[in-house]
């Protein structure tokens, strides 16, 4: 049997996984109740005929990235490491099918799921902003496209820690404080040292707002000093649209590499 | 059709869990392979499964080797270690159509593998509810569902309840019947010699011992019977003056333990003198099974005795 068709029935079961253990339709109903909850925001309390399309679609947009990372957490985290956590390893590594193709099923499989709820998330911002302003701005195809990009780099690496870890819980912890805490305070911290984080995913992460600034894609600028009193600067750095798409490929890339071999290796101790 | 460990060795930090194995069992039959806790068993089955891999040697099953070549290697190959957790949200058909398609195999045979293992009426039940027991049922299905020629069984009766251990020995025989490959591990004597026909015994990650149940049960045959009379002994002088005994202990008054030289014939000349002077013999067996007292000889658990 070849290694496609065994990676397709890894994903085949991997997502009935997600859908029976109830994952995908809670991830679904918190999407939808985020979605209801703007709307019935903006229909209460916001009169968009002050409001310009690309702020408007961007107050939509800003917490799909917080949506995408959860997502990897709840589709990726324990993909890897709860084989080991939960013994049925022991069920599935010991057959003729290549330990590559057992990892790339499942990423396949957390892809797809990801990719369904951030659809649906996607479907709420383009049908409100549509509703209210009958127009929608190429700047919202830029932003659709850039967050399965991100969707594609945050969940390699959530799969990269899932390898290296035996625990399943231990691996959502990890990658939430890397996401939730450890990154977002090297961000913080570059604005006061005055170094640029381009290797932060998050920092990556803010093109998918950044694009609608301005009168086109890329009018802004990356580097903005602030002095907010004597001998006091900060510094704002957004990165590029290259810049951008450049760290989240190098994320996915060398994320998928090292996961592999770390899993290929990997013993059932 | 043949599985071979060739200078196989697996070393955690100082610690050889396995060193220098060197093991081939080949055509229809059941090796056995025998120690006790921690000897290195589970991790012997680990290796041929890869599911642990070798400091050095290698393990070959069918010509290809199970580090370099895993799917031609475990391709006709049915694996059933430790007791394997299932995913909590499928049923066993769908455990089992797992297996068939993950391996190319038809799912034809999933309703026998199913009765066979007693697990039919399970079959639409959701495994995340099942008891340990029925977990190393549905791990027998498992290894059993797509008809290989060779079966990697650790500890297969472990958790079950003397019933389905009898089954599950039951099963194992009839592969036997059909040719198939055997290679399973226990601690337990009694299925060893019940099952297999061979034994490989390993003690601290060494193989100390590998040839036929036959044969290890006449190198270390037991030289001690254990007669039980139905009327009281007195006097045990009598007795010790029948040929080939060399010593009698009285163990209790209608029990009585006699040490001879010889071999099964002497031992049939005992019994038949005892019961030509009139004492009335109401079971008459050697004392342990010669495959324990083999076993507890040669990893040293006999310096008490």
């Amino acid at each position: 049997m070849n290694d496609l068709a065994q990676l397709s029935i890894i994903s085949k079961y991997q997502f009935k996984n997600y859908i029976r253990s109830k994952r995908l339709l809670t991830l679904v109903l918190i999407t939808v109740g985020i979605g209801i909850a703007y709307i019935l925001s903006i229909h209460f309390y916001v009169n968009t005929s002050y409001m310009d399309v690309k702020m408007f679609a961007k107050n939509w947009v800003s917490p799909l990235s917080y949506l995408v990372a959860l997502a990897s957490l709840f589709f990726g985290g324990d993909a890897i490491a709860g084989e080991y956590q939960n013994k049925t390893g022991y069920f599935l590594l010991p057959n003729p099918i290549k330990r590559e193709s057992v990892l790339w099923g499942k990423y396949f499989a957390s892809f797809l799921a990801s990719t369904l709820v951030i659809l649906i998330y996607w479907t709420f911002v383009i049908l409100n902003v549509y509703y209210y302003y009958n127009t929608l701005p190429v700047s919202i195809w830029y932003s659709f496209g850039l967050s399965f990009l991100f969707l594609l780099s945050l969940l390699a690496l959530t799969y990269l820690f899932s390898s290296l870890l035996n625990n399943g819980t231990v691996a959502i912890v990890i990658v939430s404080i890397l996401y939730f805490l450890v990154l977002p305070v090297v961000d913080s911290m570059s604005m006061f040292i005055g170094y640029p984080p381009w290797f932060s995913i998050n920092h990556s992460a803010s093109i998918l707002t950044l694009v609608f600034q301005g009168n086109y894609i890329g009018d802004y600028p990356t580097k903005q000093v602030i002095n907010l009193g004597p001998g006091f600067n900060i510094t704002i750095f957004n990165p590029s649209l290259s810049e951008s798409i450049t760290v989240m490929i190098g994320y996915f890339v060398v994320s998928a590499i090292l996961a592999t071999i770390i899993f290929h290796y990997k013993e059932m101790k | 059709m043949y599985i071979e460990a060739i200078n196989l060795s697996k070393k955690y930090g100082n610690f050889y869990a396995i060193k220098n194995l060197n093991l081939k069992a080949e055509g229809g039959k059941c090796l056995g392979l025998l120690g006790p806790n921690g000897a290195g068993k589970t991790t012997t089955l680990k290796l041929f499964t890869n599911l642990l891999r070798p400091t050095s040697g290698e393990v070959i099953i069918n010509g290809y080797s199970v580090q370099k070549d895993v799917k031609n290697a475990l391709k006709d190959v049915g694996t059933l270690i430790e007791t394997p957790n299932f995913y909590p949200y499928l049923t066993p058909i769908e455990i089992l159509s797992m297996m068939c398609d993950i391996r190319g195999a038809s799912r034809k045979n999933i309703k026998n593998a199913l009765k066979e293992t007693k697990l039919y009426q399970w079959r639409h039940a959701k495994v995340g509810k099942f008891s340990k027991g029925m977990k190393q049922r549905l791990a027998m299905a498992v290894a059993l569902v797509t008809n290989p020629s060779i079966l990697i069984l650790d500890e297969p009766t472990s958790g079950m309840d003397p019933q389905g251990m009898a089954e599950i020995r039951n099963i194992i025989k009839n592969l036997k019947k059909d040719g198939k490959l055997i290679f399973m591990s226990s601690h337990l004597l009694p299925e060893i010699t019940e099952v297999c026909d061979e034994v490989a015994m390993i003690d601290k990650g060494k193989l100390i011992l590998h040839t036929s149940i036959e044969r290890v049960s006449s190198m270390f045959i037991s030289h001690s019977v254990i007669v039980e009379l139905l009327e009281e002994v007195d006097n045990i002088d009598d007795l010790k003056e029948i040929k080939y005994v060399k010593d009698i202990i009285k163990i209790n008054p209608y029990k009585l333990r006699i040490e001879f030289s010889g071999n099964a014939k002497e031992q049939y000349e005992i019994l038949s003198s005892i019961i030509a002077k009139g004492y009335k013999v109401i079971s008459y067996k050697n004392e342990t099974l010669a495959l324990e007292k083999a076993y507890l000889k040669l990893i040293g658990g006999d310096k008490n005795e």
